[in-house]
Order: C-alpha cells, then sequence, then structure tokens
C-alpha cells in the first residue's frame, strides 16, 4: 500500500520539487538586478558589419540616440526665452542629463575664432577662393563696404584680415544644416505666431533602463507640465530616441497585462460556460502558472534577463498551453463509466506529445532568424509549453473527481455539429473544397505585397512623430541616420577623399537629394587644399594689397608688416592638432579611432532623399561606403523572410516523411493540407485586406504549422468516438485565438502581424481540420 | 517710432512687444530707492521716450572713422530712415553701399550688386552689434541695459549718455559708446578696445511725415 503510494506519487513529487526549484530560480533571478529589458535594440540581430563599420554605426548611434530636442514656444520671445532658460535649468537637475544648451555659446565661437585665426590664409572656402579667381575688385570693394559699415568691426583687424575674408571662412567651417535665427545666444525660429527656441539636452547613456527611461521621461512632461501651467501661452515641442524608447516600453507594458488578463477572462468565460464549475479552471490556472514559471526560470537562466517583447508574445502563451489540460478534461468528461486519470492520460498521450514535440519544434524554427529576441522567445514559449504538459501529466491524478460538460454548451453543440457536418458528407465533397481552395489561393495570390522596411515594426506614436516632423522642420534638419564611412592610409588622403566626396555631396544639395552633412574635412581642410587656399590668399595680396592700403591712407610699414604676414610661412592645421582642441567639440567622434594604420572617418548625412541614388554617386569611391542601418536591417529582414520559406517548407517535408512513417505518404499528405492551407489562406487574408507582409506574418506562419498540426493529429489519433477530441480542438482553437487575436491589437507592427497571422492561420487550420477524418488511425465506428 | 503706422500689414510685432517691455521697465525704475540714481534715470528715461517718440526718423550722416595705424581719418556720408520696419542706411561717399538691418537680420549691398543677407545667425558678434546699435537709436533702454552701464549727463537741454560694454561679445571689442543730442540723437561716438575711434554726426533730421512714404517702403522691401 504504502509502496504503491509512493510509486503513483513519485512523478508528482519531482515535478513539484522541480516547480519549487524554477520558483527559488527565477526569484533569485530577479532578486537585485534589472531583470526586465525593453531597449529595442537588444532584439535586432547582431549586424553581420566588420569591426570598422560596427564601431562607426556605435558611433553614430550614440550621437544620435544622446540627443533630446526641444523647442520652447510662445508669442512674446522674451517669455519663451525666461521659460527657455528655466526649462534648461530643471532638466539639468537631472542626473541624467549630461549637458543641456539653449543655443550658441559666444564663448564658444570666440574659442573658435582665435583657435582659426592664426591659419586664416589656410581656410578660405572654396567658393571664397572661386571667388577670389573670378572678381577680386569685387572683393575688395565688399572689404572697403565692411570697413566703413557703422556696425564693423573690420576697420580694427584692417591690418591682420584686410579683405575682410575671415568671417566668411569661418561661416563656411559651420555645419550648414539650420535654418535657426540668432536672438542673444538663443537659436530660434517663428511657426504659427509663436517664437520658438531651441534647446538640446544630451543624456548620459543611449540605452537607458526601464526605470531610468520612465524617470526621465516623467521628469520631463512634469517640468514642461509645471512651465505650461505657470505660463499658459507656453507651447513645447520634443523629440528624442528616450521618448520613443519610453513610449514603447509603455505600450509593451499595457500589451502585456491586456493579452494576459483579456486571455485569462477569456479563457474563464469558456470553461465556465462550458463545464458550468470552475474545477476544471483550477487544473487549467495551475498548468499554465507552472508554465509561466518553468519558462521564466529557463528564460532568466539562459539569457540573464527577460525582454519586454518575450513577455507581449509570451502572455499568448497561455492560449497554446491550456490545449493539454483541455484534452484532459475533455477525455474525461466524454469517457465512460470506467475513466480514470491513468486511462484518460492513455487516451491522449499520443496526441498531446505529438503536439507538444511539434509545437516545440516549431518555436523553435523560429530561432534560424538570428534575432535575440527570437530566440529567447523561442526558449520562453517551448520552456513554458514542456512546463504546462509535464505539469499535467504529473498533477492530473490530483483531480480525482470527474469532469462534467454542460450537455447545452454552446462551444459543444458547436464542435458536435460541425464535426457532423463533415462526418455526414460524402468524402468527394473533400476534395472538390480542396480543389475549390486551391483556385481561390492560386487566383488571389498576386495580391500578396511584401515590404521589409524595417521602420514598419518599430510602434510609432503619432503625436511622438508629429512633434518630430514639427521639430525637423523649424530646424531645417531632416532624418539622420545616413552616413558615409570612408578610409585611407594616412590622414592627409582621407581628408583628400572626403573632400573629392563632399564635392558630390554638395552637388546633391544643389539638387535637392540632401539637406545637409556633417564631416572633419569641413573643419579641417587638407593640406592640399590649404595649399591652394594660401596661393589664392597670396596672389591676392600682391597683386591689390597695395592700391587698396594706398587709398585708405594706410602706413607704408603696416602694408610690409601686412604682406609679410599674409604670405610668409603658414602655420601647419592638422587634423591631431584640431582633435586635441576643445573646439572639435563633439564632431571629433567623427574622426574614428581606428587600431590599425588606416584612418577612418565618418560623414553624417542628413536628409538622403533616395540611398540609391547616393549609392550609385559613392560608388565611385571605392575606399568609401554608404551605411545605413535601417536599410541593412530591412536587407537582412527580407532575407531572413526567404530564409523562413525555406524552413517553413524544409520543416513541412520533414513532418511529412516523419508522418509517412506512421500514416503512409497519401494519409500523411492529407494531414498536412489544413496547417498548410492555413497558412497560406492567413496571407492572402491578410493582404487582401490591403496589409503588406513582412518577416513576422512569415514567422507566424511556422506557429500555424506547429499548433495546426496538432488539429488534425489529435484528429487522426482520436481513439474511437471524435466528439471529446473535436470539443477540445475547439475550445484550444478558441483559446490560441483569443490572445493572438490579442496580440494583433498591438501598436507595434511586427507583434500585430504576428498576431493577425496566427489568428486566421489557426481559424482556417481549424475550420479545415476535420480534412484529416480521411486518413484515420482507427476507425470512429464503435 | 511706437506709434502705430497708417500701414498696418507692416507692422513688427516684435517692436510693439518692446514697447510694452520698456515701460513696464520704466515703471520699475521708477519704484526703486536712490534718489542719485532716480535722478539720473528719469534724465535718461526722459532722453529715451524723447528718442522712441517719432514713429520714422530721417536724416543725414557724415561718419569719421580714425584707425591707429591709419594716417588719415576715413570718411563717409549718406542718408539713412529709422523706422519700425528698422533701420535703412545708405552710404553714398566714398563708394555706394546700403545696409538693411532689424533686430534679426541684416541686409547689405555694395555699389550694383546684388542685396546680400549678412548671415548674423554664424556670428553673435555682429548680431549683438547691430541690435546695440539699433537700441541706442531707437531708444530701447531694456536693451541697454542689458548690455551696458549707462551714465547720464544732462546740461541745459543738450544731454551726454555713456555707455560701457558689460556683455559678452561687445565688451571684447568695444570701450566706450558716447550719445549726444538735443531734441534727438545728433552724434554718436564709438571708441574701440583697439583705440579706434568712429563718431557718426546727424543732421537735417525729419519726424515729418510721422509714417513711411511708399517710396521708403520701396526701400526696406528690397
Amino acid at each position: 500500500m504504502r509502496s504503491s503510494f509512493t510509486r503513483a506519487n513519485l512523478p508528482l513529487l519531482i515535478w513539484v520539487a522541480v516547480l519549487l526549484a524554477a520558483l527559488v530560480l527565477t526569484v533569485s533571478s530577479m532578486a537585485g538586478r534589472e531583470w526586465l529589458k525593453s531597449n529595442i535594440f537588444e532584439l535586432l540581430p547582431e549586424s553581420e558589419y566588420d569591426l570598422l563599420t560596427e564601431t562607426a554605426t556605435r558611433t553614430v548611434d550614440a550621437e544620435l540616440g544622446t540627443r533630446l530636442l526641444f523647442f520652447v514656444g510662445h508669442a512674446n520671445r522674451d517669455i519663451a526665452k525666461v521659460t527657455t532658460d528655466w526649462f534648461a535649468g530643471r532638466l539639468t537637475e537631472h542626473p541624467l542629463i549630461e549637458s543641456v544648451s539653449t543655443g550658441v555659446d559666444g564663448a564658444q565661437f570666440s574659442d573658435m575664432a582665435s583657435f582659426y585665426y592664426p591659419h586664416r590664409t589656410q581656410i578660405l572656402s572654396g567658393e571664397q577662393i572661386a571667388r577670389l579667381a573670378e572678381d577680386a575688385a569685387a572683393v575688395e570693394r565688399k572689404a572697403l563696404a565692411e570697413v566703413f559699415s557703422p556696425f564693423g568691426v573690420a576697420a580694427s583687424t584692417l591690418a591682420s584680415d584686410p579683405f575682410v575674408l575671415f568671417p566668411g571662412s569661418m561661416q563656411a567651417l559651420q555645419p550648414a544644416s539650420s535654418a535657426l535665427q540668432l536672438d542673444d545666444t538663443y537659436l530660434w525660429a517663428r511657426k504659427d505666431g509663436r517664437d520658438y527656441i531651441f534647446v538640446m539636452a544630451m543624456v548620459s547613456s543611449p540605452t537607458l533602463s526601464i526605470g531610468e527611461q520612465e524617470d526621465l521621461a516623467t521628469h520631463v512632461n512634469a517640468t514642461i507640465g509645471e512651465a505650461v501651467t505657470a505660463e499658459p501661452g507656453v507651447h513645447f515641442l520634443k523629440t528624442g530616441f528616450s521618448f520613443y524608447a519610453h513610449q514603447a516600453t509603455q505600450s509593451a507594458k499595457g500589451e502585456v497585462s491586456t493579452i494576459g488578463v483579456g486571455s485569462l477572462i477569456g479563457l474563464l468565460l469558456l470553461v465556465i460556460s462550458t463545464f458550468r464549475s470552475l474545477r476544471p479552471l483550477s487544473l487549467i490556472v495551475v498548468s499554465i502558472l507552472a508554465g509561466c514559471l518553468v519558462a521564466l526560470a529557463v528564460t532568466l537562466s539562459v539569457f540573464g534577463f527577460v525582454h519586454l517583447f518575450t513577455l507581449v508574445f509570451g502572455a499568448s502563451l497561455i492560449g497554446v498551453s491550456v490545449d493539454y489540460s483541455f484534452h484532459y478534461v475533455a477525455d474525461d468528461a466524454f469517457g465512460g463509466e470506467d475513466w480514470t486519470p491513468r486511462s484518460g492520460l492513455r487516451n491522449i498521450f499520443m496526441g498531446i506529445t505529438l503536439g507538444l514535440i511539434t509545437s516545440v519544434l516549431a518555436y523553435l524554427a523560429l530561432t534560424v532568424a538570428p534575432f535575440p529576441g527570437l530566440q529567447q522567445l523561442a526558449v520562453f514559449s517551448s520552456a513554458g509549453l514542456m512546463g504546462a504538459y509535464l505539469t499535467l501529466i504529473c498533477m492530473c491524478r490530483l483531480w480525482r473527481r470527474r469532469f462534467v460538460v454542460q450537455d447545452n454548451s454552446i462551444i459543444l453543440g458547436f464542435a458536435r455539429g460541425y464535426l457532423r457536418v463533415w462526418q455526414q458528407s460524402r468524402p468527394q465533397y473533400r476534395y472538390v473544397l480542396t480543389a475549390v481552395l486551391i483556385i481561390v489561393m492560386v487566383v488571389t495570390w498576386r495580391s500578396i505585397e511584401v515590404n521589409d522596411d524595417v521602420r514598419l515594426l518599430q510602434s510609432q506614436p503619432p503625436e511622438l512623430v508629429r512633434q518630430e516632423a514639427e521639430i525637423q522642420a523649424l530646424l531645417g534638419v531632416a532624418q539622420a541616420g545616413t552616413f558615409l564611412l570612408s578610409s585611407a592610409s594616412t590622414n592627409e588622403d582621407l581628408l583628400q577623399l572626403e573632400e573629392a566626396l563632399r564635392a558630390k555631396l554638395d552637388d546633391m544639395i544643389s539638387a535637392g537629394a540632401l539637406t545637409g552633412y556633417q564631416a572633419v574635412s569641413r573643419w579641417v581642410p587638407s593640406q592640399q587644399r590649404q595649399e591652394q587656399s594660401r596661393d589664392a590668399y597670396s596672389a591676392l595680396v600682391h597683386s591689390r594689397l597695395p592700391a587698396y592700403f594706398e587709398s585708405l591712407g594706410v602706413a607704408e610699414d603696416v602694408l610690409l608688416s601686412t604682406t609679410s604676414d599674409l604670405t610668409g610661412q603658414p602655420r601647419a592645421l592638422e587634423v591631431t592638432t584640431w582633435l586635441e582642441h576643445p573646439v572639435s567639440g563633439p564632431f571629433r567622434k567623427l574622426w574614428l579611432e581606428t587600431p590599425g594604420e588606416n584612418r577612418a572617418s565618418i560623414i553624417l548625412l542628413f536628409g538622403v532623399q533616395d540611398i540609391d541614388a547616393l549609392s550609385a554617386v559613392v560608388a565611385d569611391f571605392p575606399a568609401a561606403t554608404v551605411v545605413n542601418k535601417g536599410r541593412e536591417l530591412s536587407a537582412l529582414f527580407g532575407d531572413y523572410r526567404t530564409r523562413v520559406v525555406q524552413v517553413l517548407v524544409a520543416a513541412y517535408l520533414i513532418i511529412l516523411a516523419g508522418l509517412s512513417a506512421r500514416y503512409g505518404p497519401a494519409r500523411a499528405a492529407v494531414l498536412l493540407v489544413p496547417p498548410v492551407f492555413a497558412g497560406l489562406l492567413a496571407l492572402i487574408v491578410i493582404s487582401l485586406a490591403g496589409e503588406t507582409l513582412n518577416l513576422f506574418n512569415f514567422l507566424a506562419m511556422i506557429l500555424v504549422l506547429g499548433i495546426g498540426i496538432d488539429f488534425t493529429l489529435f484528429l487522426a489519433e482520436a481513439p474511437g468516438e471524435l466528439t471529446s477530441t473535436m470539443f477540445a480542438i475547439t475550445l484550444s482553437a478558441l483559446t490560441t485565438m483569443l490572445s493572438f487575436g490579442l496580440l494583433s491589437l498591438s501598436s507595434t507592427y511586427a507583434v500585430h502581424s504576428f498576431g493577425l497571422t496566427v489568428l486566421i492561420g489557426i481559424a482556417c487550420a481549424y475550420l479545415l481540420s476535420p480534412l484529416a477524418l480521411g486518413a484515420r488511425v482507427r476507425s470512429a465506428k464503435s | 517710432m511706437f506709434r502705430q503706422s497708417a500701414n498696418s500689414h507692416r507692422k513688427n510685432p516684435r517692436m510693439r512687444l518692446t514697447r510694452t517691455t520698456v515701460l513696464v521697465v520704466l515703471l520699475l525704475l521708477s519704484a526703486r530707492p536712490g534718489v542719485a540714481e532716480e535722478q539720473v534715470d528719469a534724465g535718461l528715461q526722459d532722453v529715451v521716450a524723447q528718442l522712441a517718440a517719432p514713429a520714422v526718423l530721417r536724416g543725414r550722416f557724415t561718419q569719421t572713422r580714425k584707425i591707429q595705424f591709419i594716417s588719415r581719418p576715413l570718411e563717409s556720408s549718406g542718408r539713412f530712415v529709422l523706422s519700425d520696419m528698422g533701420l535703412y542706411w545708405q552710404q553714398e561717399q566714398p563708394l555706394a553701399s546700403v545696409l538693411i538691418a532689424d533686430g534679426d537680420r541684416m541686409l547689405q549691398q555694395v555699389d550694383d550688386g546684388p542685396l546680400e543677407s549678412v548671415d548674423v545667425g554664424r556670428n553673435p558678434m555682429v548680431l549683438t552689434f547691430s541690435k546695440s546699435f539699433l537700441s541706442i537709436f531707437e531708444g530701447n533702454e531694456t536693451e541697454l541695459r542689458n548690455n551696458f552701464d549707462i551714465a547720464f549727463v544732462d546740461e541745459a537741454g543738450s544731454w551726454e549718455i555713456r555707455l560701457s560694454p558689460i556683455s559678452y561679445p561687445m565688451v571684447e571689442a568695444i570701450d566706450t559708446i558716447i550719445l549726444r543730442g538735443r531734441e534727438y540723437i545728433e552724434e554718436l561716438i564709438v571708441v574701440s578696445r583697439s583705440l579706434d575711434e568712429t563718431t557718426i554726426g546727424f543732421s537735417d533730421l525729419q519726424t515729418v511725415p510721422d509714417q513711411l512714404t511708399e517710396h521708403e517702403i520701396e526701400l526696406y522691401a528690397r
């Protein structure tokens, strides 16, 4: 007696011990560290870049990712200024804000002027050189006007910069990308009757944790709120990667609870309406909870953290892991007088085991795409399913009292009725239906359109997008993110390469194909360019200075000293000097630190209209490449979409081979028809609804296969009467559709695509599953 | 100049705001303690109010610039118009040039060349200069107090204001600015840090008609 008790309960005891261990593991993994992550970058694949491109991409990401841009607007610019100062002060108080700038720093400008002034003969812009060659007399006349200007200071610098060329050279050095105007030190622009003052803040890191994001966004929003309360006419615009990240986290958090709670409520309603008892629910809930616990424990021990994205998907796991319990409960409810937990388990064992294996295989197949996000999702889901499965197997005998299905349950009625339609129709109708579906699919196949653009996959809160667009319009700077990566063996070669590239870029700017760029060679011309500048300068001094000075009455000794000063030995202006000097500021990052002998640099581009046209231009320069992370990722997404299709085909072939061993090729093929058709129909329906397809639709097809084939397998494997199986399938299809249907409501397009495809696919797989009736192992007649 | 001109579609909202600010500052100043200061302020306010009174001021100027290393002074002359559209400064001698400036932008034309925007956005120096000078012409006391220490002397109806820059970038380039006048400003002297001296004398000043003529509007609008 005692020994039989122990033997019967051994799996149960072991499983309870395992669950306790999982609980301890989970709690200890979560304690005292950041176990939940939300940074979208963690989900994306490692780029397939070489080291240099990777470094460059990181530099640019960090540069763009740490910026927060604001505009503080008011009809009265003085009020806007006061508010700006107050706002900047409050921003600075936050520990995550590294610096705040409210405009042009006068001292910074003067630093720059004193850095370049000694080199003034070497830094003439291309335009200035061209003008000197064209019409030196006009240059002199203009200088003369400056000398007499009531506002001018040109007269005082007449001896060192007689032709007033330095201000123009300085202008050319500044990035010509801003549409802003200056007032005191504030940069501003007018829009809709308000004067908007520009504020830029730098965040200390491009990747903030969820807590930090929350903290920063709360601080910024509270500060803005306070300002608007104090001065109702003030209007703020804000943009920055951190705000998008925060918004994405918030909506993902909301979705986790919506999907989780939604699934549970749906489940509750299903169970109550079907069994009029909460007892089946206790078995289901225990198996779901155990599944989630195992999933968390395994994921945390494999990855060390759980991504919010995994939880969003994971919440839909509830709807899948519940299937095993449903089969057990249904078998119990429909079992005869002599039904025991042991016999019930035996009845469903083959079906749910095959189901588990195919589902886990389907999830693992998701990992073909090297997206860390998908890998974690696959591990999480597989572990969760195995947890739920083992819980049922080990613990079901705890529910000794029989489950009773309400005979008037709608779901039972539907399952029974739907099954009867199929059972009573003649087998030929199945062929007719199959043929009709094939025709429909062939005809509508062309509506399918694919779009791999990675931007589609990020959630884009319209309010933030609108503010970003307004800010870009005010700044006159368009979207950044594309850059040129150039390399050469020496600094001089690299500067010359940049200058050659910039000549092409300038053409693109004039043609409206680009709005601007930042490049080191703008601040440090190549030696070659410096020599050209000096030659032009010397020619001007020799040809015009004596007469010019004489007309103004400048003393002879001043002419001599000025001439020798401006035509004497140059003062070397090197990249290394510039890099070490504070004037290079944030732009020094564009000159990359390279491990080897080679030098490399970034030219950051703004407002690229057509990246292919840009690539064509740059193709003439073998040492330069166009890098755009978004485009590379889109290409990668397209590449993996193709691979997923290949994996799907391979998976079907392998399953076909496996099933052929058990059922023979013909019946195995029949078993595969429902999930194959379901997946294809899902794609077609989504396309007909006007959406373009992406990687995630195809990844979802793997799940449609994994879950959809369960339906046909359960029907094929079911012993005796089919009502209980059809009933269980109906319940599990409903719960799966419920949870994935909720995913399709997600604001993140990737999640939406995935959810919608599974929703439609599973609906089709369920409706078509009775096609498998023709391939049953055991006869239905009893 | 704070009276609204008849051609209301050309009104510059900034100017009207400035007027409000000036009034507020004057009110605040009148409440401040200290007899001596009050007297200075009272006289200054009168002058500032006087300078600000006409809607349009037009006349001729003669500029004499003494540079340390140039033996003879650089002389230039021409005419100007000052209104709520900014300053129109047309030099006739020794070379023809036109300068149009308001608080935010500056346009320049040399000989018959194109009217070009002097890109003040890049250089805070140029803009602060032009704004400070404009505020002197316009009698914008707020702007003046932000940028200068002000000393005021009034003797028998002729006054003198001495401005010493206190803010960057003026402080680096300008030593003193002296304004002299009676009803209107008659002389402006700028002494630079390098001790170069520019004297601008104003003559033939007219405030009638008290709005811009069609011809003058065209000048600004070019």
